[in-house]
């Protein structure tokens, strides 16, 4: 019965082992094959048989019991190797190509021209595992001159081809690339795109990790330090070694206890594969017998090459480092192809013991069992004496210590998952070896995860909060393509748990104000910038009999003000009268067509933000504003390839006009006053006088919320600060959400948003305090833009004097 | 008429404001848009003597067709060789490549809104047109091919009164 499942499993895993044969079409929902490990750990009896009745006396029953023992012995035996092959075979073909998703960040485009700091490409090429040096003479090296870098690239296969690796020369100067050329090629380039970083694996949940190397990327001197050490007579025994045992035996028996283990390889991977580790004789026999099985089956190449990536090499938190691809990277952040002989001797010295010779607790033992392995490559004859004299010379070399990969995103890696869960099963993700290309960008992911922790820390300590209480969620996307930059999901970036990006759903207090405004400024007939708003007391009767009497934050009513200082200083009797004069199903439509996809109820107060979303879905909305009434829903994910970089998925770019573009471009020219001169103008301090950034501050009920959303050219954030308990946290949006912000922001550095007036916008000088038409140079007079022949017709009498003026003729003349 | 207010504009500058950096932009003469000088709006109620600005123009008033990074010149014909030979799924990654670099580049907006078409992703063309139109100034020859593309889409989709609709605009536009 355990024979058939398995049968059934191994082939439906056979698509998936070969790698270079053709796999079975792409890996989506309902076609998936379920790739789950089978452990056959538990070790079966033979099927019970009764032996034949004995009968009879003498000689011949002694005979006949003795055949009939030696047919039954034969028989068990017989079933047994035929359902250890089967256990070997679903081992083969099934479990030792389960390989995690690759998640990749956006790759760094390079030109003439484009945005670049000497910092940022550093960082860059470090993240890359590139290593600085003098003069780059092989892949993934670089160097720095003066302002000259030269980057010796590794090839790399991206989702629109394979690119060669390269020897680029480039300058950055003045904030950007140029000089842009490859040296071997001797020619000038016009656009060329480093590959990207990893930046996280999908396991599944034991979190077994490997890269996947090929026989012929396993280099040469790798194979002779395992041979050297491990199993000398590899290529020559059936899988087991009774020479290599005997040697073993002689070899304790002389030191008096066990120093050599006479396991081969062989028998070394099937014990990784397929059995517990408990120590017993009829463990080491089913090995044995397993190992036999195994030699009879499969070519040694291929023994080699499942040996490779099973094997075992360490242990980084909750991750298991198995085989040499992944070891590589973990301990020299470079591809297997491009260690050296003491490297991969160090490797192959890890076999014995991962933890035992680990080589970053345990630098001295690792380096003796390095220099070990590399003398018994000499004493093999595998290595002269020179070069491993030379390799014994080297340090470890160890890369720098990285945190672990999935940790290092955790926030961002989770958003890649709920995404790809609606297209792929989860089995797929974690052992189909896929290659995920997100749009998630280092350089910012770094400033936006710092920026978080730093202004957490400031705060708590410039205001006498205990330190550690408060939290904070931050997600970045560029504006017209919706792709996410960055997410920090808490203050502390780099650990997983409570993703505050994508789970906190909390009431966004004034950052719906936009919504209320939008709605107005899209009817232009009736609501322009200059229109006249009551902020005058709201007592309203709420369904349930409940009265509501809102306040404005400094407890004043200021009597009838412009729409846009309304909306600059965050006023909020202002905002309830005209919300509740256009009705709320308005707002809540404007909300919709936003990005906010599960409507609020209708309850007056949600003029004052009494609606939950979590900070992506903030960032959404902002985004639809930021990109002119363009909505893009924010993506993480741009393409998804097989292990084969074959395309099986594009997330391609997608846009929906969903708000006039006009009345959008009236509401963020009033953010951006929000910016210059209402409840946000505390961002100037950080970003220059913070031209060409527009923005929002919220704050809930009683300070538990502290919000603060906004955009510039190329960045839109929004950023969230409270406490996980929900406690008042003493914090306005302008003094808890916007100083991560600006801090985030100082440091990138965003382009100024470009707004150009799209086709029926018109400018026109207003008095500001009775909204009447003006004239330049009048008293309080203001330059509003307005939707054509929205402006007010009646003139200030200043504006009517100017108006009479030669000037103002011929002003009115020419722009009417 | 539109010459003369050509000629004026720089004077409306000098005079109208002291503030004025640099020498005036380029500005797109079409009809409504007023250029405004900055303008000093003082706040005195809020924290004393900061003089801010607000509603001005950008000094950049975006024209239909700044010059393109040479790498997004570079995507674009590459783009266009591989429309040609009818590999849309690569014309529209180089394309989308190229607005990751200028994400208000309308033209390439509009390249895209052609790709789309000829793999028949007709809601695409009509959103990608529309978003080429609202960076594209008045630039009236893209403008129009913009509504072609539009008139083609809604047409395809069945919306034949929408395709005449687009059709005019494409015509007023030329």
């Amino acid at each position: 019965m355990a024979v058939k499942r398995s049968k059934k499993k191994s082939s439906a895993k056979k698509a998936v082992r070969k790698k270079s044969g053709a796999k079975k079409g792409p890996l989506k929902r309902g076609g998936a094959k379920v790739s789950k490990r089978q452990k056959s750990s538990k070790r079966r009896s033979a099927p019970g048989r009764r032996g034949p009745k004995v009968a009879g006396g003498g000689r011949g029953r002694l005979w006949r019991t003795l055949i009939a023992g030696g047919v039954l012995l034969a028989l068990l035996l017989g079933a047994y190797s035929l359902y250890l092959g089967q256990s070997v075979r679903v081992a083969f073909e099934g479990k030792r190509w389960a390989v995690p998703a690759r998640v990749y960040a956006r790759p760094l485009e390079l030109y003439e021209g484009a945005p670049m700091s000497a910092q940022q490409l550093a960082y860059e090429l470090r993240i890359l595992g590139y290593r600085k040096v003098k003069n780059p003479w092989q892949g993934a090296q670089w160097s720095l001159q003066g302002n000259r870098f030269q980057i010796r690239t590794r090839a790399f296969h991206f989702w629109d081809g394979k690119a060669e690796g390269r020897a680029l020369q480039l300058q950055v100067r003045d904030g950007s690339v140029s000089g842009l050329r490859d040296t071997r090629a001797g020619e000038a380039l016009d656009l060329v795109r480093l590959e990207p970083a990893m930046i996280g694996s999908i396991y599944p949940s034991h979190r077994e990790d490997r890269v996947l190397v090929r026989r012929e990327e396993i280099p040469e001197h790798l194979v002779h330090a395992l041979l050297a050490i491990e199993d000398r007579r590899f290529y020559e025994h059936h899988g087991v070694d009774p020479r290599g045992i005997a040697r073993a035996m002689w070899a304790n028996l002389r030191a008096g206890g066990l120093v050599q283990g006479g396991s081969t390889l062989t028998q070394q991977l099937v014990k990784n594969f397929l059995l517990t580790s408990e120590r017993t004789l009829s463990r080491k026999l089913n090995e044995a017998l397993m190992a036999l099985i195994v030699d009879s089956r499969y070519a040694k190449d291929e023994i080699l090459e499942a040996y490779a990536n099973e094997i075992y090499l360490g242990q980084d938190g909750a991750r298991a480092i198995h085989g040499f691809g992944l070891g590589a990277y973990f301990y020299f952040d470079r591809p297997l192809s491009e260690l050296q002989v003491h490297e991969t001797a160090m490797l192959v010295g890890l076999v014995k013991g991962a933890s035992y010779y680990n080589p970053r607790r345990h630098p001295q033992r690792a380096r003796q069992r390095r220099d070990l392995v590399i003398g018994a490559m000499q004493a093999q004859g595998f290595l002269d004496a020179e070069t491993a004299a030379a390799a014994q010379a080297h340090p470890l070399g160890l890369g720098q210590r990285r945190r672990s990969e999935g940790h290092r995103y955790p926030a961002f890696i989770q958003l890649v998952r709920r995404q790809l869960q609606r297209d792929y099963q989860e089995a797929d993700l974690t052992s189909e070896g896929l290659r995920i290309f997100t749009t998630l960008d280092p350089w910012d992911q770094q400033h936006a995860a710092k920026g978080v922790a730093e202004q957490l820390d400031r705060i708590e300590k410039a205001r006498g909060i205990p330190a550690g209480s408060l939290q904070a969620a931050m997600v970045m996307a560029s504006p017209q393509e919706g792709e996410v930059r960055a997410l920090v999901g808490g203050r502390k970036a780099g650990v997983s748990g409570f993703n505050r990006a994508l789970a906190a759903s909390r009431p966004i207090g004034s950052l719906v104000k936009p919504a209320v405004y939008l709605s107005a400024l899209s009817e232009p007939q009736r609501y322009t910038l200059a229109s006249l708003l009551k902020d005058e007391p709201v007592d309203l009767q709420l369904a349930n009999g409940d009265r509501w009497r809102p306040r404005n934050y400094d407890r004043k009513a200021h009597g009838r003000v412009p729409l846009h200082q309304a909306l600059s200083d965050s006023l909020n009797l202002a905002t309830v009268n005209l919300g509740m004069e256009m009705g709320l199903p308005r707002v809540i439509r404007t909300l919709g067509k936003l990005g906010v996809e599960d409507p609020p109820q209708p309850f007056p107060s949600l003029l004052l933000g009494a609606v939950s979303l979590s900070p992506l879905q903030v960032a959404q909305v902002y985004q639809t504003l930021a990109a002119g009434g363009f909505r893009a829903p924010l993506r993480a994910i741009r393409e998804v390839l097989d292990a084969h970089n074959r395309p099986l998925q594009r997330y391609p770019l997608d846009i929906q006009q969903a708000v006039d573009g006009k009345a959008v471009f009236l509401l963020n020219s009033n953010l951006q006053e929000v910016v210059q001169s209402g409840t946000g103008r505390a961002l100037r301090g950080y970003l220059d006088g913070a031209e060409g950034i527009a923005g929002k501050t919220g704050t809930t009920n009683e300070l538990r919320d502290s919000w603060f959303a906004g955009f510039g050219g190329d960045r839109v954030a929004s950023v969230w600060v409270g406490r996980d308990d929900n406690e008042p946290t003493g914090l306005t949006g302008s003094t808890g959400a916007l100083p991560v912000f600006g801090h985030v922001m100082q440091r990138l550095k965003p382009l100024p948003m470009i707004q150009a007036p799209p086709a029926g916008i018109e400018y026109q000088w207003i008095e500001d305090a009775s909204g009447l038409r003006s004239a330049e140079g009048c008293e309080g007079a203001l330059a509003l833009p307005f939707v054509h022949g929205s402006a007010p017709v009646a003139e200030s009498a200043c504006g009517k004097a100017a108006q009479s003026s030669g000037l103002g003729r011929l002003l009115e003349k020419m722009f009417r | 008429m539109w010459n003369k207010a050509w000629l004026l504009l720089p004077v409306l500058f000098l005079t109208a404001c002291g503030s004025f950096r640099g020498p005036p932009a380029p500005v797109e003469s079409r009809g409504g848009n007023l250029p405004v000088p900055e303008r000093s709006v003082a706040v005195p109620e809020k924290g004393g003597s900061a003089q801010v600005r607000a509603y001005r123009l950008p000094e950049q008033t975006a024209s239909a067709r700044p010059q393109p990074a040479r790498a997004v010149q570079v995507l674009m014909r590459r783009a266009e060789d591989q429309r040609r030979a009818g590999d849309f799924p690569a014309a529209a990654a180089s394309l989308e490549r190229g607005l990751r670099i200028e994400p208000r580049n309308a033209h390439l907006w509009n390249k895209l809104a052609h790709v789309r078409s000829a793999q028949k992703q007709f809601a695409r063309v009509e959103q990608f047109a529309a978003k080429s139109n609202a960076l594209g100034g008045s630039d009236s020859a893209l403008r129009a091919d913009n509504w072609q593309l539009i008139a083609g889409a809604r047409a395809a989709q069945g919306d034949a009164r929408g395709a005449a609709r687009a059709r005019r605009q494409a015509t007023l536009d030329q």
